[in-house]
């Protein structure tokens, strides 16, 4: 409703609804406070609503863009704590154990998170417990304001409505009409009598447990090791165009420490700069090799850093490496003296940052028998793979990208040619050597594909030449079979 | 360092291949433009070879067969040598001088080479 409201035109006593459709017509989504007051509630239909109040005003609601913006919003959050977690439609989960202590305690840490959205212009309901369905409860069912609590969770929680257990729609109304109105209500009863009637999902004992903590909830996994990053908090938002790359100063001894101890080397490296509006901006680069040369590793990021767009400025910077790998501290030699490998590296890392990853590239070998299959092109920031090839026969050094038909005087008809026309001049065959036959990939080609005969042939002036006849006389896979012209020997 | 370019490119001036050379003889790397199709003009390169192919010579186990690839090859234009023709064959991993039909001996061009 909120993101709506920013980017319409309708003034805030306006009493708009947003509409989903539903099977049975629209049904209201959200409301403004103007429609409220009238007595619209969401959840019901549009016709009952307009019932009730004739000039409400219906716009159709964007799911997806909500959905959107509960999702980048989650990234921001990730400003509070590295394990963030949307949770439904509206809500943000956040793990803060151990994190508070770093935003000056727990009462420090949820106001700030409730004046940074408050800042963005999003309204929230704030609360910490110690177990991810109490927090939930008290979010959605507690009071207004920000509730914190620790070992008085119980209390908290007894004065709820048993729709705060989060049970499925059904179990809460069953509940409902069994007189069992408030979590208090539904601790006085015998557990087992409960675990009889309400199984699985249902089980309110489960979620009163789960709520209590005498039960563990299942949260996303928290990776088991972080990636390196360094976080640098600025005490004032900083619009200055410098500002990225004085952080990247800061941050980068930082992280290489970091990358250090843990015997690692940057793969993928990303500036992210937190603003103060709710989003984020992101420089990224990447390596071919493992790295963690701090003079390298600003060099690369430093462009892109440079041109972040501050917006209203940006208030926090985490540099942190996602794709990190093993790295043990190495000397390449005893002489002083730099190594290739790791000069062509770094001049990939260079050149793929200023002309983009898909434009520098290294030749790759395929496993395949077909020659123009058997090597091909990849992104030189990709990893090369060793591919095992059998020992073939003396390969041209240029390949023609599409072989080329020629005309080819040759004993019919398995002979050896004699005489070629190519490119309109005649070559005459002084010395061959073939065939060398090359049969189709019928795995992943059509049952007409014909095999192929290779001759290396040389002309009268010495000029090496690789040709193929494709197809046999009376192979039932075409007509007379065709030459063509596929590769030049130097 | 080897670099390939087909024809006569406009770029490809006196300046650039100069530059080209400067670049290489301070940062002591060999650096190889190989030229196909190209006209012999203004250029800035230390060293001028013209290459063309050869009949292979003899397959020791098939004689209808070529054998190891050769080359002829003709240094026009070069500082401090005087203009040769070699003739160069390629055997897997050396390369031996099959005929010397002009007046460099063979420690001089492998020096050349080096």
């Amino acid at each position: 409703m909120e993101r709506w409201a920013r980017s319409s035109d309708f003034g805030p006593d306006d009493p708009v609804v947003l509409t989903v459709e539903g099977t049975h017509g629209p049904i209201i989504h959200a409301v403004t406070q103007a429609a409220a007051e009238r007595g619209v509630r969401a959840g019901s239909r549009l016709t009952d609503a307009r019932a009730i109040d004739p000039a409400l005003i219906a716009v159709p609601a964007d799911p997806a863009g909500d959905e959107a913006l509960v999702e980048r919003l989650a990234r921001w959050a990730g400003r509070w704590s590295p394990l963030v977690e949307v949770d439904g439609a509206n809500a943000l989960r956040l793990d803060v154990t151990g994190v508070a202590h770093l935003f000056g305690g727990e009462r420090k840490l949820v106001a700030e998170v409730q004046t940074r959205f408050a800042v963005a212009g999003l309204t929230t309901r704030v609360a910490m417990a110690p177990t991810a369905a109490a927090a939930w409860a008290l979010a959605h069912y507690g009071d207004a304001g920000a509730v914190i609590c620790g070992k008085d969770t119980g209390a908290k929680l007894a004065d709820l409505p048993v729709a705060a257990l989060r049970l499925p729609p059904e179990a809460t109304r069953t509940l409902e009409r069994l007189g069992l109105k408030t979590v208090s209500m539904l601790a006085g009863i015998e557990r087992r009598s409960l675990a009889r009637r309400f199984r699985d999902a249902d089980n309110p004992v489960d979620a009163l447990d789960r709520a209590l903590g005498r039960k563990p909830e299942p949260l996303t996994a928290i990776p088991t090791a972080r990636p390196p990053r360094a976080l640098l908090k600025l005490e004032e938002p900083a619009t200055h165009p410098e500002a990225p790359m004085q952080a990247l100063e800061r941050l980068i001894p930082d992280l290489v420490q970091q990358l250090e101890r843990r015997h690692l080397g940057a793969r993928r490296l990303a500036l992210i700069g937190f603003r103060v509006d709710g989003s984020t901006a992101v420089a990224s680069a990447a390596t071919s090799i493992p790295n963690r040369e701090p003079t390298h590793l600003k060099r690369l990021i430093a462009d892109k850093a440079a041109a972040l767009d501050p917006g209203f400025g940006f208030d926090a910077f985490v540099l942190e490496t996602s794709w990190a790998e093993n790295l043990s501290s190495s000397q390449d030699s005893l002489i002083e003296e730099p190594s290739g490998t790791r000069e062509v590296a770094r001049l990939v890392d260079r050149l793929s940052v200023k002309l983009g990853p898909e434009k520098v590239r290294r030749p790759q070998p395929h496993e395949s028998h077909l020659p123009e299959r058997a090597s091909g092109w990849r992104p030189a920031l990709e990893k090369t793979e060793p591919v095992g090839t059998a020992p073939t026969p003396p390969r041209p050094q240029r390949m023609l990208d599409r072989p080329e038909a020629i005309a080819v005087v040759y004993a019919t008809p398995e002979g050896v040619p004699r005489r070629f026309v190519w490119r309109r001049a005649v070559h005459d065959i002084a010395r061959v050597e073939g065939p060398e036959r090359i049969a189709p990939e019928w795995w992943r080609e059509r049952s007409t594909a014909r095999l192929r005969d290779y001759y290396r042939v040389e002309d009268q002036a010495g000029r090496r030449y690789w040709i193929y006849r494709e197809g046999l006389i009376g192979d039932g896979r075409g007509s007379l079979p065709e030459w063509y012209m596929h590769g030049l020997f130097g | 360092m080897i670099g390939e370019l087909w024809g006569d490119p406009a770029a490809l001036d006196f300046t650039a291949t100069r530059r080209l050379a400067v670049a290489a003889e301070r940062s002591r790397v060999p650096c190889w433009l190989v030229r196909l199709a190209g006209t012999a003009n203004l250029s800035g390169a230390r060293m001028r070879w013209r290459i063309a192919s050869m009949p292979s010579i003899a397959n020791s186990f098939d004689p209808r067969a070529p054998g190891s690839p050769a080359w002829e090859t003709e240094l026009f234009r070069a500082r401090g040598y005087p203009p040769g023709r070699w003739g160069v064959a390629h055997e897997t991993g050396t390369f031996h001088l099959a005929a010397a039909s002009g007046r460099g001996t063979l420690g001089e061009v492998e020096r050349l080479r080096a």
